[in-house]
């Protein structure tokens, strides 16, 4: 049996080479884009845990001032398995911010990629991404606070996996920002971090309070995880968001391809079955094709995958720093998505079969009945019906008939057009929420901070601002996690926040309120204290909360007042920063903050050009492969009209109204659906240091309207040459016999 | 013994206003191995009957006994494995497979019944087609296209032969040439035939001639000397 089966299988598959060829496009793309971003998680997530145990990457770092003796002791506690004290100091360097950081034996161990660690106070190591972007080799040499450095080796940290010099300053830039690594001896003072490697009997809580530690930062809570870890989540969702896009277009697509094919193809049906073929056997003729062509599909897009895998994993290797990391392939992965391709080719095929096979090859022998005949609900109001054209009416007719057929289109068209309208407004969002912040929240040019003084002192750093405003920023826990709480004077307005309120309470991030669920004038409790929330503002950087000291002061007394953190405007800023340079001041200007930002957004940007990539390749796909299965559908109508003497024009014209139809439909719907799946992500995206603000801009729609508008023309035109060249008495005959 | 018994057959199709009696309280008797003739008007009923006769389509009421088990209890399945095992058909307008060529179009029924390619051109040879069996269904004259499709019909050696106007579309001579095809199976093979026509002339070749009429059987003959193809004159 199965021989002529297969026969006619191949040859059904060579009629519907086109349409055939669209699919696999869609299947290589999606499982492209599916395996990519998932095979860039995993290897990631794979790499990174092993390059943090095999490094011992500190449970928990205490933040404070800790002599020999105190760690000793710790090392002792239940829980504890290995604690190092270092010294940890940025020192300034013309525009260069060095971080020297003492080597602690056995816990945050560098990864040398070339060279040796340092012997002597005169040697040190160097990150190696900070050695390629500020010139530096072995054998260079630094000059520090006046001592001479030689670069002995240049190193990976899993304490850098990202390259955050602090929360404020989350992305430094990696010449102006480095890292490198000491003997003890260099930095000649008293320890002012603890490092500790833990078991699970720890309890984090009371070492830090038997060590006396000003701050305490676990593993995951560490700034250069959170930002990695982030990134890593966000790529999952892409990963599964839009190959599900992809899924829902393929499935429509192969359920109209088939769906007609079966059309055509029902009086063979009918014959195979009168002969006694099972059911089995016709879904195999019909479907076979399609599973063939997902299979192959999908396996292309697994290796098209490699490809793009490789690259973008390069790419983002230039933001997040993981050694080892290089290309795997996951079998697991491969197998996963052809069964799902073939899977899902399977269901939809299934679904436009399960409407020929209950019927008798009687049934199947004589021409469908007809749906149509009915009268369309517009034929009922005269008025209006009777002023259309002849085109007009036919096209109207024939939309409402074929819906499944002209609703697949639609289909296809909210697809692109939602997925370029989602992929450019990603883009937007991330310049909105950049325009947010820097425009309208921040209103400072510059941010001095220091150890903490009395508030009555004056601190030298603010003798050559302009404006300046003083703060204590600390961290806080609420709800055990830990938060940036700004307390300010009261007339503080270096933010655009609601000045009036820092008197009554807290200002809360919206991000904040929505997380914790609450609302203006509910509490909140704050390092144990109960506050009461006085304002809740839209915040979308380093989201900090705010409160004024005389709030604090109605509150409690154990806030000393002291501050540590100076907020400044100053009309010429190149003269401020010299003068903050020369002084050794540790700051940030509001234009290293948005560089900052900028190369956060770096890695994004490769990402969002993947998808943007994809969306286009998408869009052309499906409007092509829809277009193509509404060509082959017309052509009996078209050729019929022309039997009856319409000209090619005005059949031309019934298939543009038609299609102009589709777009009115399909444009606005996609600009929703695109801005659902926008908001879908958006909570992906966000995070304590991060708010997305989503927003598609005009001009983003007109690009994704004018696409598939473009599209759709080019569709049209084909088929404009195509009824030119139908032979109107061979097709009817064909048609005939099919 | 009796090809098929058939009991009160009645066969309705749409329903309400719409409804129409193709088949009213048929009872029939069709003895094995004749060379049968249904005559009619169009519209008579006879592409119904014979497509319950061939289990294609299901009555609304009453029996069929093929020999002795009723086809009208049939499961879906086990109509399909009755028209694959008993019954070939021929008709009006060919139907072959436009994918496959003339051998694979009849190689398709040997392959559904277990049989071989062998079978496959044994039948085309016996339509007189042994030159033409590598050549699609497009690239066949209409009255060779017949002979292939009564070739598929009879390869895989069915019990019955039925045949809706297997000569309708075709020209006198290419006509006389499918009966003289049919015939010959008839002798050959002894299976029996249900051929409809609404042609007087034809039916003299047949055995027996069954003529309905609005759905109903209005006469039986039994023709004691059929006539050989090659006389029938229309
Ligand atoms: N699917 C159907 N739905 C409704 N009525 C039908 C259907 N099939 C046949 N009929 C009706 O049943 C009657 C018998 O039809 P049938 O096809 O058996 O006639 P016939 O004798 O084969 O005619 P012809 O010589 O024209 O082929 C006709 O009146 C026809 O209109
Ligand atoms: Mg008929």
């Amino acid at each position: 049996m199965v021989k002529t089966c297969i026969k006619m299988t191949m040859r059904k598959m060579r009629l519907n080479i086109p349409q055939l060829l669209g699919l696999v496009l869609l299947l290589v793309v999606g499982v492209c884009f599916y395996i990519t971003l998932f095979t860039i998680v995993q290897r990631f997530e794979e790499t990174a845990e092993q390059y943090i145990s095999d490094h011992a990457y500190a449970d928990v770092t205490f933040y404070g001032v800790f002599d020999s003796e105190s760690i000793r002791l710790l090392t002792e506690t239940d829980g504890v398995l290995l604690a190092r004290g270092r010294t940890v100091r940025d020192i300034r360097k013309d525009e260069r911010i060095f971080r020297a950081v003492s080597l602690t034996d056995g816990i945050n161990i560098p990864h040398i990629y070339e060279g040796r660690l340092p012997e002597n106070q005169s040697e040190c190591i160097l990150l190696k991404r900070n050695a390629d972007a500020m010139g530096f080799g072995i054998g260079s040499q630094i000059t520090l606070g006046g001592m001479d450095l030689t670069v002995t080796g240049l190193a990976a940290n899993p304490e850098y996996i990202y390259m955050v010099q602090n929360e404020r300053n989350m992305m430094a830039q990696q010449n102006r920002f480095g890292v490198i690594y000491v003997v003890e001896e260099f930095l000649a003072s008293g320890f002012n971090e603890v490092v500790v490697l833990t078991n699970d009997n720890a309890n984090i809580n009371e070492l830090s309070e038997a060590i006396g530690a000003f701050r305490t930062i676990r593993q995951k809570d560490q700034i250069n995880h959170i930002l990695y870890r982030n990134d890593l989540s966000e790529l999952g969702s892409f990963a599964m968001i839009f190959p599900l896009i992809f899924a829902v277009l393929i499935a429509v697509v192969i359920y109209v391809m088939l769906s007609r094919n079966i059309q055509k193809d029902r009086k063979q049906i009918g014959v195979m079955k009168a002969m006694g073929a099972s059911d089995k056997k016709i879904v195999f003729i019909y479907l076979s094709q399609f599973c063939i062509t997902a299979a192959l599909g999908a396996l292309l897009g697994c290796f098209t995958a490699m490809i793009t895998t490789n690259s973008i994993i390069s790419i983002m290797s230039s933001m997040f720093v993981v050694p080892e990391l290089n290309f795997a392939l996951y079998p697991f992965l491969w197998t996963a998505a052809i069964i799902i391709s073939v899977l899902l080719c399977t269901v939809s095929g299934l679904i436009a079969l399960v409407r020929i096979l209950p019927l008798m090859p009687a049934q199947a022998l004589r021409p469908r009945t007809p749906k149509g005949g009915r009268r369309i609900f517009l034929e009922r109001i005269g008025f209006i019906w009777k002023r259309l054209s002849f085109n007009s009416r036919y096209a109207l007719k024939n939309s409402l008939r074929n819906k499944s057929r002209f609703f697949a289109v639609v289909l296809g068209m909210v697809g692109s057009c939602s997925l370029l309208a989602f992929s450019l407004g990603f883009h937007n969002s991330i310049t909105e929420t950049q325009n947010r912040f820097f425009n309208d929240f921040a209103n400072y040019d510059v941010i001095v901070s220091f150890n903490p003084i009395p508030l009555t002192q004056q601190h030298s750093a603010s003798e050559q601002i302009d404006e300046s405003s003083k703060a204590l920023v600390l961290h806080v826990e609420i709800r055990e996690e830990n938060y940036i709480l700004a307390i300010t004077e009261s007339d503080f307005d270096m933010v655009h926040i609601p000045t009036a309120e820092l008197q009554n309470g807290v200002i809360i991030p919206e991000y904040f309120s929505q997380m914790w669920n609450v609302q203006v004038g509910d509490s909140l409790e704050i390092n144990g204290y109960k506050a009461t929330i006085s304002a809740i503002t839209p915040q979308h950087l380093g989201l900090t909360l705010h409160t004024s000291f005389d709030y604090i002061n109605k509150l409690t007394d154990d806030i000393p007042p002291l501050y540590n953190t100076i907020y400044g405007r100053s009309a010429n800023m190149t003269k401020l920063t010299g003068f903050l340079t020369e002084n050794n001041f540790d700051f940030t200007t509001i234009d290293d903050d948005k560089t900052s930002f900028d190369s956060i957004m770096e890695s994004m940007e490769v990402l969002i050009w993947f998808m943007i990539g994809c969306s286009i390749i998408l869009g052309f796909t499906v409007l092509y492969a829809v277009g193509f299965i509404n060509l082959s559908a017309r052509e009996y109508e078209y050729m019929f009209m022309g039997v009856m003497g319409y000209s090619h024009k005005s059949i031309l014209l019934t298939h543009i109204k038609e299609t102009i139809l589709q777009l009115v439909i399909a444009i606005p719907a996609g600009f929703f659906v695109g801005v659902l799946l926008l908001e879908a992500i958006k909570g992906e995206f966000s995070s304590g240091n991060f708010v997305i603000a989503a927003r598609i801009y005009p001009f983003s729609h007109v690009i994704s309207a004018l696409a598939v508008i473009g599209v759709t023309a080019v569709m049209a035109m084909v088929t404009s040459r195509h009824i030119d060249r139908l032979d109107i008495v061979e097709g009817l005959k064909a048609q005939d016999d099919g | 013994m009796n090809l098929f018994s058939i009991k009160d057959l009645t066969k309705e199709y749409g329903v309400g206003g719409a409804k129409v009696t193709a088949l009213n309280k048929i009872n029939l008797s069709i003895p094995e191995g004749k060379f049968v003739v249904i005559l009619g008007a169009s519209g008579s009923g006879k592409s119904t009957l014979i497509n319950m006769l061939g289990c294609m389509d299901t009555p609304t009421s009453g029996a069929i006994n093929f020999y002795k088990t009723d086809i009208t209890t049939f499961s879906k399945h086990k109509m399909t494995h009755f028209r694959g095992e008993n019954i070939g058909f021929v008709f009006q307008s060919y139907n072959l497979l436009p994918d496959l060529t003339a051998l694979e179009n009849v190689e398709f029924s040997t392959e559904l019944a277990g049989l071989s390619r062998k079978d496959a051109e044994n039948a085309l040879s016996l339509v007189g087609l042994s030159e033409r069996v590598n050549h699609y269904p497009a690239e066949l004259s209409g009255g060779e296209q017949q002979r292939v499709s009564i070739a598929r019909a009879i390869a895989k050696n069915p019990k019955v032969l039925l045949c809706d106007e297997p000569t309708g579309a075709l020209d006198f001579n290419t006509g006389i040439m499918v009966l003289e095809a049919l015939k010959q199976i008839h002798k050959e093979k002894k299976s029996s035939i249900l051929f409809i026509t609404h042609n007087q002339e034809i039916a003299k070749i047949a055995d027996i001639v069954i003529t309905l009429r609005s759905g109903e059987v209005q006469s039986i003959s039994k023709n004691s000397a059929p006539i050989s193809p090659t006389e029938v004159i229309w």
